[in-house]
């Protein structure tokens, strides 16, 4: 192959291929696997904190005695953070461990797959669990609980305002995760 | 009675993991230049196949051969960097079949030395756009497997590698054919 008219042996020359690194010593493959242990337990402990963050953020509105229905909205999404807090834990379960077992399509359809279905399904459980709490907390805010340093036609256009941008927002994420998973699902028709 | 049966599973983890690199540690790391252009990543993801190929040692039935295996995980590792990568770099891969009209965006090196090196670079930058399955049938070709073999590590008829590496000869032929050279 050297502007010779000879034949090109592509597997020779892949074959031929010098090495530029050494490879991981056992030592260094049990030194990443401690190191991994401990991302996980730092990112369980990150998640349990996020989660007092947003409980403690929302105790204020469940002492709001003159509205139930923000009590009931603040209640509502503590759960929901709860809720989405454990399904990310279970969805994003510390690197699974690797497998051989099945063919390489068998695999790569499988990911694709995976992957397909958790954008599909972020609604249903990354969004909606929000949807109940956020909308009685508007209405508490609406009905039961106005601003005493604002005229009440003044809140009602913030509360409007409000909503509108977090229904925006949950719309935005829910658009964009479908348009993931449409992309995904032409790729699994392709195999 | 669980602390040694731990021991021993990490033992034969450790045993399997030190055989598949004395054997395959060139083969993984040619794997790991057609899946990762940018060399820091590629070192990333050379010791990431190496530390999947040991955790998955933890799980081999022995019910298919060892090399089998091997192949197995570190191309679904590649794959999954790959599957990352994309939706960072917004990169389109493509199919063998496609692989034929390809043109290179990128500029030709001009430190390159002509001849193999060249070659060589070509046909790296070649086998980086193909998609997953293609790219696998490939890389397994590369490595000098036999049709069934590859067949068997990826799930597909002898009959149907064969059709695909006729293909790639093809595009070969084409991309590198500037002196009548055959593709073996």
């Amino acid at each position: 192959m050297s502007g010779e008219p000879s034949d090109f042996d592509p597997q020779s020359l892949w074959q031929s291929q010098a090495m530029e690194h050494d490879p991981m010593t056992l030592a260094q493959i049990h030194t990443k696997a401690q190191a991994l242990q401990s991302r996980v337990r730092r990112r369980n402990v990150r998640e349990y904190i996020a989660c007092v963050v947003v409980v403690a953020g929302f105790t204020p509105a469940l002492l709001q005695r003159a509205s139930w229905m923000m009590q009931a909205g603040a209640l509502l999404i503590m759960a929901a953070t709860i809720f989405v807090a454990w399904q990310l834990h279970r969805r994003g379960a510390a690197q699974p461990v690797p497998e051989g077992g099945d063919a390489l399509i068998a695999a790569y359809r499988e990911e694709l797959v995976r992957q397909r279905d958790a954008l599909r399904s972020v609604g249903a459980w990354y969004l909606a669990p929000f949807v109940p709490g956020m909308a009685l907390l508007m209405l508490g805010r609406w009905f039961q609980s106005h601003a005493a340093h604002r005229p009440v036609g003044v809140d009602h256009i913030i509360i409007i305002l409000s909503t509108a941008i977090v229904a925006l927002v949950f719309l935005v994420i829910w658009l964009l995760n479908q348009r993931g998973a449409d992309r995904l699902q032409k790729r699994i028709e392709e195999l | 009675m669980g602390g040694a049966n731990q021991t021993n599973v990490a033992a034969s983890q450790d045993e399997h993991y030190t055989r598949a690199i004395a054997s395959f540690a060139g083969a993984l790391e040619r794997l790991s230049r057609a899946y990762e252009a940018d060399p820091d990543e590629r070192l990333d993801l050379l010791q990431e196949i190496h530390f999947a190929l040991w955790r998955s040692f933890a799980r081999f039935d022995g019910l298919c051969s060892e090399a089998t295996w091997i192949y197995r995980v570190a191309h679904n590792t590649a794959t999954s960097h790959v599957l990352k990568q994309e939706r960072r770099r917004r990169q389109k891969l493509v199919t063998l079949d496609e692989l034929a009209t390809y043109r290179d965006p990128t500029q030709p090196d001009p430190e390159a030395e002509a001849g193999d090196r060249q070659a060589l670079a070509k046909l790296t930058s070649l086998i980086r756009t193909l998609a997953a399955p293609d790219r696998q049938v490939v890389l397994l070709y590369l490595e000098g497997l036999a049709a069934g073999d590859i067949g068997d590590i990826c799930g597909l008829s002898p009959g149907a590698v064969a059709t695909k590496v006729h293909r790639l000869k093809a595009v070969l032929s084409q991309q590198f054919n500037k002196g009548g050279a055959r593709v073996r």
